[in-house]
């Protein structure tokens, strides 16, 4: 197997077992990713490792505070990443918790390598995924931020799917003045369309009369 | 029966006085009698038979008894005048085939002179001449209503004349005569039956009071001795039921001297008929094999074979089911066995019966403690059972993970070899993790072996806790050990220890874990204590009550709703085989604290 592509992201090991730990780590290494490993779920938090692209692949029955305990943790503290469950002895309650609480995968101890790389870049591709997303709102909001007040108030109105006139009438402007608004939030935006404006709105959560920026 | 025109010459009519003391003899023997032990009949009776010999001027008075399941006839009281020889005290029965048939019939038999018996007595009329009777009086002896012998009075110095009033009257003395002798039968057999039960009962408390099998065999082979020579049998056999079977086999046995060992075969299905009688609870005695009913014909060969002569076979039952028999046998002649023998019989067979299943219940309750202590020591597995899993699942997952790693490194282009060695020395040292493990698992679960070495106490402890270390992490139970420096060895067997720890240890987690309280702590401390060495085992929990306390080391006794109650029973009882003691402190709130003492090794007598 060789390493994939995107081997950018960081896997975070958490197994109280030394041994095992180690052989993890080996194996993700010399697959290419980069390992970090800590062997107990509070010595992660603790370290509160930070990286762009990683997940977290953790023995569920620890001493301390267990996997699940782990995941419930990092969820409340907005740290939530992808997350890989091995288990000697998975039940089905466990499991279910933590699949509910977004784990990525459930493996049984031992697993195969095969599993084991498949879980993990799977997870690594959400955090991918997630980053992305991330990094798209974080520059929306930018953009939107960079608009001026009447700007937001005509891009809410024109979300909500009003027309031209009728914003001009309800804030009280000429129908022309809303149109050149209109032209410079699509610009500042950088929304090709006004069906990709609409989008953009949504994921800021902007809902008519709203105002994110006052959130 | 006497004939007038025959009267001999000399004899002449007893006097008035002579009949007056006979009646007066009559009367003392009658009250005299009444009171008599048992022992002094045959005394009473010998001496009455002096007093009439001498009362009478007659030169022997004889009393003759006719056994009853014999047919037999013995002389069995007799007094002869001095200047002629006492009688012998025998069987008599051929001697007198026409006297005893006549008598046994209710006739006396009355002579003053040889001549005057019928030609049929010519027998008897020989013996009579060779002893030198001249005269002769026999009357039957009556008791309630039955002929049981005879009285009878001999002269020898001259014919005689016996008048009728003395035929009469000889008959009420040998009534007399008849009743104390039936008296003293009664008590003989009351006072044979006591020694019987005493018999019994010594053989019961000797029984009771031997714990070796072996020795036990030797009592019940001395019990069967001592009732054969009781009963007056040749052959005592205890047998036992091959199982369900119909079948028998010889658990014990005492033979006479001089009685050949039966061959061992022939009690099997040889003797089927007589299988099936005591299988299905019949007694079955015969005096004589003739006495076999027609359908034992089958068993006749084997029994000729085993030289029985005369049999009486008890069956001995358990709750219903015939388990044992009882056998006594002659073989040297034929003998009648009353059926008032069968419950004494079957009495001794169920003393006999009763110890050997005592030994039997004995075995298996052993068995039953055994198999109860490997529960315990399993059931302690199976309580960390997931926890030992959990502990070999880890080598084994990175030794796979390793392995699939290796492989993967060596299929690159230019492997790199130092990861790979790295790799490969990780598989070896987490395969020989692993190995321990199982290691130490089967050290757990073999039972029964006891290993004495030198233990270090310290390396018992922390492999207890470590086995119950994650079992207290999962249910928040923190584990604090403390051991003296320098703490000297102990001679005892590990796993034997180990499991009492455990035990001790798994209870106060139970305890603790329970408890709704922040400090869940158990703790374990190893110290000095004289010249030995202490473990305490002390937990924060809900502790114990008096009364609770003063039960725990019971077996079965137990709080814990799934419990056996067997664990602090045979943790003691190892402590104990070890020469220590295993002691509880507690009290409600407080806690509890298990306190281990061990000597250095354990005393000879623990040992």
């Amino acid at each position: 197997m060789t390493a994939p592509a995107d081997a950018a992201g960081t896997v975070f090991v958490i197994d109280d077992d030394a041994s095992v730990r180690r052989a993890l780590e080996r194996k993700l290494r010399t697959a290419g990713f980069r390992v970090e490993t800590f062997e107990s779920a509070q010595d992660y938090v603790a370290r509160a490792p930070q990286a762009e692209i990683a997940c977290i692949l953790t023995d569920v029955r620890m001493p301390g505070m267990s996997g699940l305990d782990l995941q419930v943790s990092l969820a409340q503290a907005g740290r939530a990443l992808p997350m890989v469950f091995i288990t000697g002895h998975g039940d089905i309650p466990t499991t279910v918790r933590a699949m509910k609480g977004g784990a990525v995968d459930f493996l049984p101890k031992p697993s195969s390598e095969r599993e084991i790389l498949a879980a993990v870049a799977e997870a690594l591709g959400r955090s991918a995924v997630i980053e992305r997303e991330r990094r798209e709102l974080g520059s929306l909001r930018a953009r939107y931020e960079a608009l001026t007040a009447r700007e937001r108030e005509v891009l809410a109105l024109v979300a909500a799917g009003l027309l031209n006139k009728v914003i001009g009438d309800r804030l009280g402007v000429a129908e022309t003045t809303i149109k050149v608004h209109r032209g410079r939030v699509m610009e500042k935006m950088g929304a090709a369309s006004l069906a990709d404006l609409v989008r953009m709105s949504e994921r800021l959560g902007l809902a008519p009369g709203a105002d994110p920026a006052r959130r | 029966m006497i004939d007038p025109a025959r009267a001999v010459p000399a004899p002449e009519p007893p006097s008035i006085g002579e009949l007056l003391a006979f009646e007066r003899l009559l009367a003392e023997l009658s009250a005299g009698f009444v009171n008599l032990s048992a022992t002094s009949v045959d005394d009473a009776i010998t001496d009455a038979l002096r007093r009439i010999v001498g009362l009478l001027d007659v030169d022997r008075a004889n009393l003759i008894g006719f056994a009853p399941q014999t047919g037999e006839t013995y002389l069995t009281h007799s007094w002869t005048v001095d200047g002629f020889a006492s009688a012998a005290l025998r069987s008599v029965s051929g001697d007198f085939p026409w006297a005893i048939q006549r008598l046994q019939a209710g006739h006396p038999i009355v002579f003053s002179r040889l001549d005057e018996l019928p030609a049929e007595a010519a027998a008897d009329e020989a013996t009579w001449r060779r002893f030198g009777v001249k005269a002769n009086l026999t009357v039957p002896m009556t008791v309630g209503g039955r002929i049981e012998g005879a009285i009878a009075l001999a002269s020898f110095r001259r014919e005689r004349h016996w008048p009728g009033e003395l035929v009469s009257r000889l008959r009420i003395l040998a009534e007399v005569f008849g009743n104390a002798l039936a008296y003293k039968r009664a008590r003989e057999s009351l006072d044979s039956a006591m020694k019987f039960e005493r018999l019994v009962s010594e053989m019961l408390a000797a029984l009771l009071t031997t714990d070796r099998a072996e020795d036990r065999d030797r009592v019940i082979e001395a019990g069967l001795r001592n009732m054969a020579l009781f009963l007056g049998a040749e052959r005592a056999t205890l047998w036992e039921r091959i199982g369900a079977s119909p079948e028998f086999r010889k658990t014990h046995r005492w033979l006479a001297a001089g009685v050949p060992v039966p061959p061992d075969q022939a009690g099997g299905v040889a003797i089927a008929w007589i299988n099936a009688q005591i299988g299905a609870g019949s007694v079955v005695r015969f005096a004589s094999r003739a006495d076999l009913p027609p359908e034992a014909a089958a068993d006749l060969p084997a029994l000729r074979e085993l030289g029985v002569r005369s049999l009486v076979i008890v069956p001995l039952t358990v709750a219903g089911a015939v388990v044992r028999a009882l056998s006594f046998a002659t073989v040297h002649e034929e003998r009648d066995w009353p059926a008032a023998l069968v419950p004494r019989i079957a009495l001794l067979g169920e003393v006999l019966g009763s110890v050997l299943a005592r030994d039997e219940a004995h075995r298996r309750e052993q068995e039953a403690r055994a198999q109860a202590a490997h529960a315990t020591r399993v059931g302690a597995m199976g309580a960390f059972a997931a926890s030992l899993a959990h502990e070999l699942t880890q080598p084994l997952a990175a030794s796979l993970a390793n392995a699939e790693t290796g492989a993967r490194l060596l299929a690159a282009p230019e492997p790199d070899l130092d990861e790979l060695r790295a790799t490969l020395a990780d598989i070896v040292a987490d395969e020989r993790r692993a190995g321990d493990l199982v290691q130490k698992l089967r050290r757990f679960l073999r039972r029964g072996e006891v290993e004495r070495g030198e233990l270090d106490l310290r390396e018992v402890l922390e492999e207890v806790l470590q086995l119950v270390g994650r079992e207290a992490q999962a249910r928040g139970v923190r584990l604090r050990l403390e051991i003296a420096e320098a703490l000297p060895k102990v001679v005892g067997d590990r796993v034997q220890l180990q499991q009492v720890v455990l035990n001790l240890l798994s209870n106060a987690i139970d305890a603790v874990a329970t408890e709704d309280r922040p400090a869940r702590e158990v703790a374990v401390l190893a110290g000095r204590c004289g010249d030995g060495v202490s473990v305490e085992v002390r937990d924060s929990g809900a502790g114990m009550d008096g009364e609770t306390l003063a039960r725990i080391f019971q077996a079965f006794f137990t709080t814990k709703p799934k419990g056996m109650g067997l664990g602090l029973s045979i943790s003691r009882t190892i402590v104990e085989a070890h020469g220590g003691t295993l002691s509880a402190h507690s009290a409600p709130g407080k806690g509890s604290t298990f306190r281990i003492e061990l000597p250095l090794r354990p005393s000879r007598r623990a040992a």
